[in-house]
């Protein structure tokens, strides 16, 4: 790639090239076009809303408000969603968003319209489609998808195309940071949108979707495997620390992280729950070869953290555990051209790094019985979706991508035949998901404008 | 952001923090005050994730007009420069959103096609090149790079205005500049 560079990217020429992108100044009528509209436009006072959105500790009574509350959004929601729907549409009608696409749909019992909610991360419905339907539930994944002014949220079989729709929550911005993420009951799933303080769980059984008021961190949340707990990083004054909350938004734990530590926002349960995975510099430079990546465990019951590894020559970016927990594999994130970062992984009992690839590689994904890892290629022309043995054997490419975005965020079927990903769009956004089978063959595109789990 | 304050003439001179409480509460003539602070640099900012003057003023006035709606939900006035950087940002994301769905109309991309012509010199062209790179890069990357290389931020201040941990906000910054690399490389290969 760099014999086809036209000149050297300096921090004076990106920031020539932005200057002149940004102009002298904002053109006149700028103030008073805005306050013309300002004056038409009412605030939005405070509400009783995000209060329960907030990071505070819930009491009994506390918790019995918020249960009738929610109760009543429900109720509310469900009559206007019946009484709407009835009159503009059917409910099919939002169940089938690429008829051509999947083949033979069974759409399912949904919630029938949007109605209009209360506040913007309010819950708008809440259905009950009596999911008995075991051979979707079973295999299927978990989707979050953007459409209109709501999030869809529905369990999908995506070779099959039927579906099963959970609820919705009110969309909110564009921004990126949205996931979505089974227990490993695959009882419920969580969403977490981070750049809009969101977290939900879908409790598949029910068919209902419940709002967390568990704040923002920022960052990215994590889930315990058993679905009870999130893992954070905070910073403050006093420096990082690993936060342990439970759904009700209490702090069960807090570890501070050593100090002067820049821990990365990515951390990563271990499968069984001891532990969680933080990764960091200490020291951060931005000169090659003068950082000092680490990874730590940190026990949720309260032990010492332990340092499982730690190099100079890379950094250490998302982290994954194996399903046997003996491996954890992660992506050289963070890397600066040329970049030499690639998928690794690090041998847990003695913490023996080992490079797997040697390319801009990321989003590494195991598959569900630990012997194979897919990941995304994001550099030049072998960018796609990739997989390869936990040993970095029989690389085989998967796709290609047609989009600057690129391929991203490779994801395994539980049997281990298929892999989702994300065709990403220049311009960002989540992303349409495609399925290729997990030994080669034509992309098909399965959804527009979504994440899932599976 | 300097405290707009410094910026704020006459002899009874309300801190920006005060300024925020009183346009919070509904105060339209403190809210014109903020505006007329923040607005070349709130444009500026816009015009460089953008890259045309119509789309970065649709994205200014959504943004402020966003602010003036949710100003009664910040719960402390003295974050009000990072809190109104941020939906400057969001705002941007989906002004490129939407641009998405004309892209096959868009006059830019007409121009952006034409040769830049003998006349122009290596250093013009250079940063013709390097810009329309930047065009290839999502809003996020776009937003970052702005923030840090025109706003000058450091990282701890990007990491504030987007609610990320410094840690994070240092990676993906550079992941950034890696990505504008990787884009100015294939500019290159296109103009071979």
């Amino acid at each position: 790639m760099t014999s086809t560079m036209p000149f050297d990217l300096t921090d004076a020429a990106i920031e020539r090239m932005l200057a002149e992108r940004a102009g002298p100044s904002a053109p006149g009528g700028l103030v008073s076009g805005i306050m013309a509209a300002v004056e038409a436009t009412p605030q939005r006072r405070r509400s009783w809303i995000p209060r329960v959105l907030a990071p505070q500790p819930r009491s009994t009574g506390g918790r019995a408000l918020l249960i009738a509350a929610a109760v009543t959004i429900a109720l509310l929601a469900v009559a206007a969603g019946i009484i709407v729907g009835a009159l503009l549409r059917p409910p099919t009608q939002r169940l089938d968003p690429n008829p051509a696409v999947v083949p033979t749909p069974a759409v399912t019992a949904a919630p029938s319209a949007t109605p209009k909610p209360t506040d913007s991360h309010a819950p708008i419905a809440t259905i009950t489609p009596s999911p008995s339907d075991s051979s979707i539930v079973n295999g299927a994944m978990v989707v979050y998808q953007f459409r209109d002014t709501v999030v869809d949220l529905y369990l999908l079989d995506p070779i099959t195309g039927r579906k099963i729709m959970i609820g919705n929550l009110q969309k909110t911005s564009e921004s990126q940071g949205q996931h979505i993420q089974w227990a490993t009951d695959r009882k419920r799933a969580f969403v977490f949108a981070s750049s809009d303080s969101v977290q939900a769980i879908l409790d598949i059984e029910q068919g209902t979707v419940e709002l967390l008021g568990l704040g923002s961190s920022g960052g990215r949340d994590a889930v315990s495997p058993a679905g009870d707990l999130v893992a954070r990083v905070e910073e403050d004054t006093d420096g990082s620390s690993l936060s342990i909350i439970d759904l009700d938004g209490n702090e069960v734990r807090r570890t501070p992280l050593p100090a002067g530590l820049q821990a990365f926002s990515e951390v990563a349960w271990a499968p069984d729950g001891s532990s969680v995975l933080v990764s960091g510099c200490l020291p951060c430079s931005e000169t090659a070869g003068q950082q000092h990546d680490h990874v730590f465990a940190v026990p949720t019951d309260g032990g010492a953290i332990r340092e499982v590894a730690n190099w100079t020559t890379g950094s250490f970016g998302w982290l994954g555990w194996s399903p046997d927990m003996t491996t954890i594999v992660f992506s050289g994130l963070g890397c600066s051209e040329p970049c030499t970062g690639g998928i690794g992984t690090i041998r847990v009992r003695d913490g023996l790094v080992t490079g797997l690839t040697n390319a801009a590689d990321r989003s590494p994904a195991w598959s569900h019985d630990g012997r194979r890892i897919a990941f995304a290629r994001d550099s030049g022309t072998g960018r796609g979706i990739y997989v390869m043995d936990a040993d970095g054997g029989n690389l085989a490419r998967l796709t290609s991508a047609v989009t600057d975005g690129g391929d991203r965020s490779p994801l395994w079927s539980p049997d281990g035949a298929w892999v989702v990903f994300s065709r990403v769009a220049p311009d960002g956004g989540l992303g349409d998901l495609y399925v290729v089978s997990s030994t080669g063959g034509e992309p098909r595109l399965i959804e527009q404008n979504a994440v899932a789990d599976w | 952001m300097e405290p707009m304050a410094a910026t704020v003439a006459g002899p009874a001179v309300a801190s920006q923090t005060e300024v925020v409480r009183l346009a919070a509460r509904g105060d339209t003539a403190a809210f014109e005050q903020l505006v007329a602070a923040q607005a070349d640099r709130a444009f500026r900012i816009t015009r460089a994730i953008l890259g045309n003057d119509a789309d970065a003023r649709d994205a200014t006035q959504d943004a402020f007009l966003s602010a003036w709606r949710e100003l009664p939900r910040l719960r402390d006035p003295e974050t009000f420069d990072a809190w109104l950087r941020r939906i400057l940002v969001n705002a941007c994301r989906t002004q490129l959103r939407g641009r998405r769905r004309v892209h096959e109309i868009s006059l830019d991309v007409t121009l952006d096609r034409r040769d830049p012509g003998p006349t122009v010199s290596d250093h013009v062209g250079d940063t013709d090149l390097l810009a329309r790179a930047f065009e290839r890069l999502d809003a996020d990357k776009r937003s970052l790079l702005v923030l840090h290389y025109l706003d000058q931020d450091p990282v701890a201040r990007i990491a504030e205005t987007l609610g990320i941990p410094v840690g994070t906000a240092k990676w993906r910054l550079s992941e950034a500049r890696a990505a504008l690399h990787r884009a100015l490389a294939a500019e290159g290969e296109a103009r071979r």
